[in-house]
C-alpha cells in the first residue's frame, strides 16, 4: 500500500502507450462549520508527444488522507494501464 | 457543514474541467461527483469511490448505469466491521455512530449500520453533528454514553480524525472505523478494502473506457467484496483490547500519523 504523501492539489500525468493520460485535477477543500472554501485550483495540462493522448479531469471533494488514497490510486490505475514509461509530475496550485 | 458555498465552488470547478475537453472525468467523494454528473452528460464520469450512488442521484442501476456514469462504490461491509468490533470488545452492550448530519453518504452507512447492530444485540445512538465545531464535544458525550464509536466513510469525521483520537483517547473509548487510512489515524480497527485499492480499481476501469473497451453505460458500477483487517496496536494497547491471536493473523498492523494537515 502506498504511503506516499498526496498533498498536491494539481497532478499530471502523462503517459505513452495506448491509453494514454493527461490528468487535469482539481481539488477543493473545504471545512464543516465554515463559510470561507480553502479552493486550490487547479487545471494543469501536459500535453505528451505521443499519438492518442488522452485527457482526464479529477475533481475531489476535499483533502484528507482517505480521499487523497483514493487520488493515488487512481493515478496509478491509469499509469499501470499505460503500462511502460508513465510519469506523474505535481506543480503547485 | 453548509453546503452552500461548497457546492458551488465544486460547481464552478466541474464547470472548468469539462470547458478543457476531458475524455473523462472523475469525482473523488460524493459531492465532487455529483457536481460533476450536474454538469456534464456526454463525457464519461468515473465514481472515484461513491458509497451509495443511487442516494446520491449519479446512477439509477448500479447493474445497468445506462448514462455517463459508472465507477467504484466503496459502500463498507459494515457488518463485517460491526462483527469485528464485537470480536475486539466482546463486553461491549453499546455503539454510538458518529457522523455529519449533511452528507447522504453518511446517513446512509448509520441507517444500515443501526439496523446490523441491532440485530447482533447492541443498543444503538445516533449523533450526528452539524459542524466541526462540535465534534470535540460530541466524543466526549459519547464516551460518557456508548461503549464504542463507530464512524462510516463521512467526509467531515474524516476531516476531523486528529480530534476525534485526542478526545476518544482522553477517555479511552475505543473507536472502530469504515476506512484505513482512519485506522492509521488513532482509531483502533477496520475491515475493508483499502483506500487506495478503490482507486486504483477506478484507474483502471476510466483507462478502459478511455481506450474504448468499455463503455460507462453497459459497465456495471464495482463494488468490493471483503476486505482487509486493520489494527492500531497501539491504540488498541490504550484501549486494553487484546486482540485475538485469530483476528491478529490475518490483521495488517498499521501505526498512527500525527496529523492530517
Amino acid at each position: 500500500m502506498s504511503e506516499k504523501e498526496h498533498r498536491s492539489p494539481s497532478t499530471v500525468v502523462t503517459a505513452a502507450v495506448t491509453a494514454v493520460a493527461v490528468v487535469v485535477v482539481g481539488v477543493v477543500m473545504y471545512f464543516v462549520g465554515e463559510h470561507s472554501v480553502k479552493s486550490t485550483a487547479t487545471n494543469t495540462t501536459a500535453t505528451a508527444q505521443t499519438q492518442g493522448t488522452k485527457k482526464v479531469g479529477i475533481l475531489q471533494t476535499m483533502s484528507h488522507p482517505a480521499l487523497d488514497q483514493i487520488h493515488q490510486g487512481v493515478i496509478d490505475g491509469l499509469k499501470k494501464a499505460a503500462t511502460s514509461k508513465a510519469r506523474t509530475s505535481k506543480s503547485p496550485a | 457543514m453548509n453546503g452552500e458555498g461548497d457546492q458551488s465552488k465544486l460547481a464552478t470547478m466541474s464547470q472548468q474541467l469539462v470547458n478543457k475537453k476531458p475524455d473523462a472525468l472523475c469525482g473523488i467523494a460524493t459531492g465532487a461527483t455529483q457536481a460533476l454528473a450536474n454538469t456534464t452528460k456526454d463525457i464519461p464520469i468515473m465514481l472515484g469511490a461513491v458509497t451509495d450512488p443511487i442516494a446520491a442521484g449519479v446512477v439509477k442501476d448500479l447493474k445497468h448505469p445506462g448514462g455517463n456514469i459508472t465507477g467504484v462504490s466503496n459502500v463498507p461491509p459494515l457488518k463485517a466491521q460491526l462483527e469485528l468490533a464485537q470480536k475486539l470488545l466482546p463486553k461491549a452492550k453499546s455503539v454510538g455512530f458518529l457522523y455529519n448530519s449533511d452528507e447522504v453518504n453518511a446517513k446512509s452507512q448509520v441507517e444500515h449500520a443501526d439496523a446490523i447492530a441491532k440485530k447482533m444485540g447492541l443498543q444503538t445512538k445516533r449523533f450526528a453533528v452539524p459542524s466541526s465545531n462540535e465534534i470535540a464535544q460530541t466524543v466526549q458525550i459519547m464516551s460518557d454514553q456508548v461503549d464504542f464509536i463507530f464512524i462510516p466513510n463521512d467526509n467531515a469525521i474524516a476531516n476531523a480524525m486528529p480530534t476525534v483520537t485526542q478526545e476518544a483517547n482522553k477517555k479511552h473509548e475505543p473507536v472502530i472505523v469504515a476506512a484505513d487510512t482512519m485506522v492509521k489515524q488513532g482509531a483502533v480497527a477496520t475491515i475493508a478494502p483499502s483506500q487506495y485499492d478503490f482507486g486504483l480499481k477506478t484507474g483502471e476501469m476510466m483507462a478502459d473506457v478511455l481506450s474504448g473497451k468499455t463503455k460507462t453505460a453497459t459497465t456495471p458500477v464495482y463494488v468490493f467484496n471483503g476486505g482487509d483487517v486493520y489494527i492500531n496496536k497501539k491504540e488498541a494497547d490504550l484501549n486494553g483490547i487484546t486482540v485475538p491471536d485469530s483476528v491478529m493473523k490475518n490483521a495488517k498492523i498499521v501505526g498512527e500519523e500525527g496529523s492530517n494537515k
